[in-house]
């Protein structure tokens, strides 16, 4: 039901991802449902996700591209902006979505966001305190999470 | 989504056609044009004399000064503040207002065919809306834009569709764009914006009459005060209940929602009695030893509340030990009478002269009878205004004397001011309030009975004195009452440190009534005289209940589709948090 009068635009971002994915990131729709997407994210270089491969689900709902796309984390992640059900804290997932942006853009920004969390703005308030007191021991338990539940996919 | 919205409008649409009292303005002012229906032009009229302004003072269209104004929340002062100290490029940009340089930008003059970005078509420029910012997208997307936003009660601020872009889009061609698509999702749109001057701005209010008289009323002054409504409604202006001076806002809360529940009660049930373990009936324990047996049988014991066998001895109850009797147990029950002790005390009162105020409303229709009786006798005095002054001296008098009650018993209770008044302070103001109390209930007391007299029977020398006594005790009334609010203002709330200690003050006219006042020429407004200073406040008339209705209906359809979705209270401005609808 969710393929028939599956919009234009839907199906040529779908054409782009496959064709010309961005780099560091992978997104193929479920055979069943072309409006959920399979994606895999790279953790960035110099990140403590580096090394990681994240599975994250991606689905659009009805007014897309009027409505943002709903994503979430289905691997494990110790990160600041995300919390334990994956659920992710970006604005443009949120109020600041614009019918502009794409998939790709907005797997892009997520992307960006593994390279600089911001404990300022948390959606998991342990983590955000943890990095705030000590960078560098939440730093070291965000690459050992990345070692025990991101390390091939 | 939207048929669930429209089914109901219909269901108020009709309703309302069979409410006698909906008011009729269809024969007021001229027409609006291409504006349908009563309730957006009566709202424009409100809201024009405020857009005007800011129209000549920025030089700016309509839809951007109301875009401004939204942001400002109708207060023009606040705007033209901004305006000088900020200048008109940073107010603008603030409310996402672009300064319009690209309106007659079409893109791609040349080619026939654009590209629109979001469905990632190639589509004629004929069918293209470029916006004041000079984005320009497909109009099929732009509509299915403002339906997802209108739908989702963003119709104030619908932003531009371009990443990062903070404009406001032109209501115009958001009206013109939804029209072609659903004309009554357009309707809803218009109904948003025009809501806004009532929804948005500090200084209007609907009246909290139920059912709905239809008016809003504007006051200018946002200072603690109390309004009548037409309608006959007294309510305060702050928190938009029923008037309550001299009980705070919070105070008058507290009360009401005691009353409701009826918490002492609840209060003392739960110390002094304990559900059983098996059928968890209230079992009161009616003297005798720790070992309590309920109706249904089951016996348990009454220090821990745990079910027992039915034996016992002087010492322990059978198979079962749950220590020593708490001295902390008895002070708890003591307190919890004490508390609801006083609060019937103050209860009672309350109640008796509310009933009494009750009763006395219906002394206007015999006492009008009685005057009528009189003119029709030959005599020298026609004049009979010392009745109805009375009258009214006596309402206004009686209303102020039952809210003195749940007044005192915040005021002098442990709950509320305990750690800003010693116990001997505490007694000391309480035995002043209490004696000015007295003697204005004394008073109010005497007048009420004297008004009760069948004056009608009597001789033309009785009238007379009767008259004096009457206006002599009105006098002392009045004095008296604001003897006791300047007793409540200076000597009690005035030591205190407590954000609602505030009260609308003492006025001996009494509530400010609104009054008629042709402001524009399409709309119906209100005004009071306030202590003969002109511009009191205005009452915005005539908006039919259905729009009410439907608003409400809308919020309640959001509220439970997008519970994410945060109605904020404004703490300064509004009390009554469900009337906004702030951030999403």
């Amino acid at each position: 039901m969710a393929n028939s009068n599956l919009p234009r635009r839907i199906i040529k971002e779908t054409q782009r991802l496959l064709s010309e994915p961005a780099p560091g990131i992978s997104a193929s729709p479920s055979e069943d449902n072309m409006r959920y997407f399979n994606v895999m994210i790279l953790g960035p270089t110099q990140s403590p996700y580096e090394g990681g491969v994240f599975k994250l689900e991606l689905f659009l709902p009805e007014e897309y591209p009027m409505a943002a796309p709903k994503v979430r984390f289905l691997t494990k992640i110790y990160h600041p902006n995300i919390d334990k059900l994956g659920r992710i804290c970006l604005d443009i997932l949120k109020d600041k979505w614009s019918p502009a942006l794409q998939i790709r853009t907005v797997l892009l920004s997520i992307q960006a966001l593994l390279s600089a969390p911001n404990p300022d703005d948390p959606l998991s308030e342990n983590i955000a305190k943890h990095w705030k007191s000590n960078e560098a021991e939440a730093v070291e338990t965000a690459k050992e999470w990345t070692r025990l539940y991101a390390s091939g996919a | 989504m939207g048929d669930f919205i429209d089914s109901d409008d219909d269901y108020f649409d009709h309703d309302s056609d069979d409410d006698p009292e909906l008011p009729e303005i269809d024969d007021q002012g001229p027409n609006e044009g291409s504006v349908k229906g009563n309730y957006k032009r009566v709202s424009l009229g409100c809201a024009r004399e405020d857009l005007r302004k800011v129209m000549e003072v920025l030089s700016l269209k309509e839809h951007h000064a109301r875009t401004l104004l939204i942001h400002y929340r109708w207060d023009v002062d606040k705007l033209l503040t901004v305006l000088v100290e900020k200048g008109k490029d940073d107010l603008c940009a603030k409310a996402g207002v672009t300064s319009g340089e690209h309106d007659n930008f079409v893109p791609s003059k040349f080619s026939s065919m654009v590209m629109c970005i979001v469905c990632i078509e190639e589509v004629p420029a004929n069918e293209v809306t470029t916006m004041d910012c000079g984005h320009y997208f497909c109009n099929s997307c732009w509509t299915e834009h403002f339906i997802v936003k209108i739908n989702e009660g963003q119709s104030k601020r619908i932003r531009c569709m371009e990443h990062q872009c903070q404009a406001i889009c032109d209501e115009a061609k958001v009206r013109i764009l939804v029209n072609a698509r659903d004309p009554k999702l357009a309707e809803k749109f218009d109904r948003f914006l025009l809501e806004s001057y009532i929804e948005d701005n500090r200084k209007v209010k609907w009246c909290p009459s139920v059912p709905h008289c239809g008016n809003a009323i504007r006051v200018d002054d946002v200072e603690l005060c109390e309004v009548e409504c037409a309608c006959g409604l007294q309510f305060c202006f702050s928190c938009s209940s029923e008037a309550h001076s001299p009980c705070s806002c919070l105070m008058w809360e507290l009360w009401s929602k005691k009353c409701r529940d009826d918490s002492e009660t609840v209060n003392w049930i739960t110390v002094h009695s304990k559900p059983c373990p098996k059928c968890h009936k209230s079992v009161e324990k009616n003297g005798g030893c720790n070992l309590v047996i309920c109706v249904c049988g089951q016996a348990f014991c009454w220090l821990c509340g745990g079910a027992t066998g039915r034996e016992h001895t002087y010492a322990s109850i059978a198979g079962h030990s749950c220590g020593r009797y708490k001295e902390e147990k008895v002070q708890k029950a003591e307190h919890a009478k004490r508390d609801l002790l006083r609060y019937i005390h103050y209860h009672n009162r309350y109640k008796a002269h509310t009933d009494s105020f009750e009763l006395e409303t219906n002394l206007k229709t015999t006492i009008q009878e009685k005057i009528s009786r009189l003119e029709e006798r030959e005599s020298t005095n026609k004049d009979f205004s010392w009745v109805t002054d009375g009258l009214y001296r006596l309402f206004r008098s009686r209303r102020i004397l039952s809210y003195s009650y749940p007044f005192a018993f915040y005021m002098f209770g442990d709950e509320r001011f305990n750690n800003q008044m010693t116990k001997e302070e505490r007694e000391i103001k309480k035995n002043l309030f209490e004696d000015q109390q007295q003697q204005f209930e004394a008073n109010v007391e005497k007048l009420s009975s004297i008004l009760e007299e069948p004056f009608d029977q009597f001789s033309e020398d009785k009238v007379v004195k009767l008259r004096m006594d009457i206006i002599n005790l009105s006098t002392v009334t009045d004095k008296l009452c604001g003897k006791l609010y300047e007793c409540i203002e200076n000597e009690l709330l005035g030591t205190l440190q407590w954000s609602t200690r505030n009260i609308a003050p003492y006025k001996s006219k009494g509530v400010d009534k609104a009054s008629e006042l042709i402001v524009c020429t399409d709309m119906k407004l209100y005004h009071t005289e306030k202590d003969s200073s002109k511009d009191g406040m205005c009452i915005i008339t005539h908006m039919p209940i259905t729009c009410v209705l439907n608003l409400l209906y809308v919020r309640i359809y959001f509220l439970f589709f997008f519970p994410n979705i945060v109605f904020v209270e404004e703490k300064l401005e509004i009390n009554n948090t469900n009337k906004s609808l702030k951030s999403y």
